[in-house]
């Protein structure tokens, strides 16, 4: 850099630094919103930790009733979303010791990785609903179970549906991520003229 | 409140510096506001990850950048105001010089956030007094790469300001 270039930039960083936009944007307001946000971060944790809690507990009680297979499943299904609670927070983490363009890359494959999560989710919900469907209309078992009960049956469709549509609002919301990211890599790294 | 210890003094010593970036990818007081906290709420979440191998200014700053370009990208189809928000820059009092020194101020701010995004983001680090290497190494990109884009910037950001 020559010394002019260095005297130009100066006199600019001096002007800019003086740039105080900060007691507009320091204000008690933003002070309280992020306390808030904090706060809300905890009690979200305290809720996750608490429902794993729950699932173990559960999973204990019906070991102790004798029930190994629903025991077993109860404690499994808490210690995979004990795993996936721990994995998604270390992986957000990992993101902020990267370079700027790391860090994009990263959230773009979170958010690929976002929207294969919504086509597993649609295709286990389709193939849910066809098991739910050929036991109810088929002579398996005995007339008066579950699987051949009507209102039940309708009951799990709603529920099936109402997922699906859930489902559906969190692969836009993907979607719509990826398209960003790309979009960001894009801009950050114009192609040609350096 | 369960806060990191440290944390307000961190907000404290660097929120100009993030107020500042969220400025040059937000000209709207409110958006830019909470571009400022979602900065700051990200930073909260991701402090245990600081492992000092870089200051804890760049690691607040590298996450100040990703928010704002990543929030400038998502409002990329609002259209964009031509003027900078006239509340956004601090007004000061009555005197002559110090009212010129404000227009500068607003200008040279309006000039950065009329700069195409690969030039604003290494102008903003610099003026921010971060060295060219440690721009590099944040946005990881070359040095030689970095020196062109400061050197394109500067010509942009005082043609801009003259035009102002």
């Amino acid at each position: 850099m020559n010394p002019d270039d260095e005297e130009e930039w100066k006199a600019m960083k001096k002007n800019w630094q003086r740039t105080s936009v900060a007691e507009i944007l320091m204000t008690q307001q933003l002070r309280w919103g992020l306390r808030l946000r904090m706060l809300g971060s905890w009690i979200y944790l305290g809720f996750e930790m608490l429902s794993f809690l729950l699932v173990t507990v559960l999973g204990v009680i019906q070991l102790a009733m004798g029930q190994a297979g629903a025991g077993s499943l109860f404690i499994a299904l808490a210690l995979v979303c004990f795993g996936a609670s721990l994995w998604a927070r270390r992986s957000t983490l990992r993101g902020a010791s990267s370079s700027l363009p790391e860090l994009v890359d990263l959230s773009l494959r979170r958010a690929r990785r976002g929207v294969r999560m919504a086509w597993a989710n649609y295709f286990m919900t389709a193939a849910s609903a066809a098991c739910v469907l050929v036991l109810y209309l088929s002579d398996i078992g005995d007339a008066g179970a579950a699987y051949h009960d009507d209102a039940r049956v309708g009951v799990a469709m709603i529920l099936f549906a109402l997922f699906a549509v859930g489902v559906g609002v969190y692969h836009a919301y993907a979607r719509r991520r990826v398209r960003r990211f790309l979009q960001m890599r894009e801009q950050l790294n114009p192609r040609g003229g350096e | 409140m369960s806060q990191r210890p440290g944390f307000e003094l961190l907000v404290a010593e660097h929120q100009a510096m993030v107020a500042r970036i969220c400025a040059s990818y937000e000209r709207d007081r409110d958006l830019c506001r909470d571009l400022s906290q979602e900065v700051w709420f990200a930073v909260w979440r991701a402090l245990p990850a600081f492992r000092a191998e870089a200051s804890l200014k760049t690691f607040v700053a590298r996450i100040a950048q990703f928010r704002a370009i990543s929030h400038a990208t998502q409002h990329a189809r609002r259209p964009a105001g031509e003027t900078l928000s006239p509340d956004l820059v601090d007004q000061e009092p009555q005197p002559d010089h110090l009212a010129i020194a404000s227009a500068e101020r607003g200008s040279l701010l309006a000039a950065v956030q009329r700069l195409p995004l690969p030039y604003r983001q290494p102008v903003v680090l610099m003026l921010e007094d971060f060295s060219p290497a440690e721009i590099a190494a944040l946005l990881g990109l070359s040095a030689n790469v970095v020196g062109v884009r400061l050197n394109r910037a500067r010509g942009l950001l005082r043609a801009l300001m003259e035009a102002s």
